[in-house]
């Protein structure tokens, strides 16, 4: 390789760096962008409530750069998810398929705390041993709750390379794992 | 590339393009089929939302089933859902009767302590204080609650205002719609030609908006402006704050390519 060469690879080495550092400065937690979110879904349905949110960009620590979040209205008949980035709508458009989940209670553990106790129980392990990283992260309400149909529970999901997922389910109200399977 | 090869790709070029260039140069013929020539509009490419739940529907309605056969249907009847806030406010006004309650009780108390005789009583009466700031602190706290419930009403609004008189004169409806959502058509009355007429205003438009960037189509219709061209005209509400749009239609029509100035302030 030429001196050129080698500096160019330096330069680009500094440059991804820097570009993944600005990248993990904006990652917000989920809750930052609900506020905004809940104008936009009252301002297209008064009755809408939010029944699902999760990472649209890659999740670390809890935290991510854009979070989806979808509204469902008993008036409209349908859902309609809004994408938040640094304080801004970057998508709104409707799901196109029907998800009558549950609505979400305003009570729950940000991201980052579910996030950090899914990491102690057997994320961090699952991720050390297979190589794994955190795929997804969603909160949504009661579906995944072994026993309480109404508590809100974050669900991340783990993904390796031939390797079966693993899935750690943290109840929302008390921020403690209550599930988590391989799959 | 040697320079034969150079000239050979410029005189292939020429050939291959020399069609176009006599006809862009040629005076429009009588019967010719006319080519109306639009320009696209650059988009961004996009993003993804909810990529797991799209992608994993079918987990998501099979775990929706099994709530559904292992709890009954009473998360999902007929009824309307409860809004978990007026179940909220119903916690709070339960609490601060019960509040309401123990200072009473305590104002009872405090009667009854006129006949204080012993300075060890005085020691219970600070205990019931720092219950009573307890309890201040409590209600600040469902205070806060409540202030937090309000905020989160959106107020984010957008007002359309219409200004200029085209030189083909004012049309008579404006049509303005928004990628993916509404159409909005307007009829004008004679009070807003008029103002148009005077240099004056007219509304279009005022409602609540979702506090993102909005993208609009705006056309016109009426005598001779039947086959006008959209406009896009894009615009990023300042959340929870009255939003104006100034769409000037002064230049419309002048040229095919004249697009419409827009003017944009916040209240």
């Amino acid at each position: 390789m030429t001196k050129y060469g080698r500096y160019a690879g330096a330069a680009l080495a500094v440059l991804f760096t820097a570009m993944a550092t600005a990248r993990a400065e904006d990652a917000v937690s989920a809750r930052q962008g609900l506020d905004q979110a809940f104008d936009a879904a009252h301002t297209w349905a008064e009755d809408a409530y939010l029944i699902y949110l999760e990472n649209d960009e890659p999740v670390a620590s809890g935290n991510a750069p854009r979070w989806g979040y979808l509204f469902h209205s008993p008036a409209r008949g349908i859902s309609r998810g809004y994408s938040i980035q640094d304080g801004t709508i970057r998508v709104a458009s409707d799901l196109g398929f029907e998800f009558p989940s549950p609505p979400l209670p305003s009570q729950w553990v940000d991201s980052a705390e579910a996030f950090a106790e899914a990491e102690k129980e057997c994320g961090r392990d699952y991720c050390q041993k297979t190589g794994g990283s955190v795929a997804a992260m969603f909160l949504v309400g009661g579906l995944l709750h072994p026993k309480n149909p109404e508590a809100p529970t974050w669900a991340i999901f783990y993904e390796s390379k031939g390797e079966p997922g693993l899935w750690v389910v943290v109840d929302a109200e008390s921020g403690k794992v209550v599930r988590r399977w391989r799959g | 590339m040697k320079p034969r090869h150079i000239l050979s790709s410029i005189v292939a070029a020429a050939g291959i393009f020399a069609p176009y260039l006599y006809v862009a140069h040629a005076e429009p013929q009588i019967g010719a089929p006319q080519v109306e020539i639009q320009r696209l509009e650059e988009k961004e490419p996009k993003l993804e939302t909810l990529r797991f739940l799209k992608e994993n529907r079918d987990f998501f309605r099979a775990q929706l089933d099994l709530l559904r056969l292992t709890f009954g249907d009473r998360y999902f009847g007929n009824g309307d859902n409860l809004d978990p806030r007026s179940l909220m406010f119903q916690e709070l006004l339960a609490k601060a009767r019960a509040q309401e309650d123990s200072s009473s009780a305590a104002a009872d108390r405090d009667r009854a302590r006129v006949a204080l005789a012993s300075v060890t009583e005085l020691a219970e009466l600070e205990n019931e204080m720092a219950r009573m700031e307890e309890m201040l602190g409590e209600q600040r706290k469902r205070l806060s609650l409540l202030e937090q419930d309000y905020q989160g009403h959106q107020e984010t609004a957008l007002i359309v205002l219409l200004a200029g008189v085209p030189s083909t004169g004012v049309p008579d409806e404006v049509v303005f719609c928004e990628e993916g959502g509404d159409t909005y058509r307007v009829s004008l009355t004679s009070l807003d030609r008029s103002a148009l007429a005077e240099g004056g205003l007219a509304q279009l438009f005022h409602a609540f908006v979702e506090p993102r960037e909005l993208h609009f189509h705006v056309s016109v219709e009426g005598d001779g402006w039947n086959g006008s061209s959209d406009q896009p005209v894009v615009l990023e509400p300042e959340r929870d704050r009255l939003n104006f749009l100034e769409i000037n239609l002064s230049s419309l029509g002048s040229s095919p390519q004249a697009s419409i100035p827009t003017r944009t302030w916040v209240r």
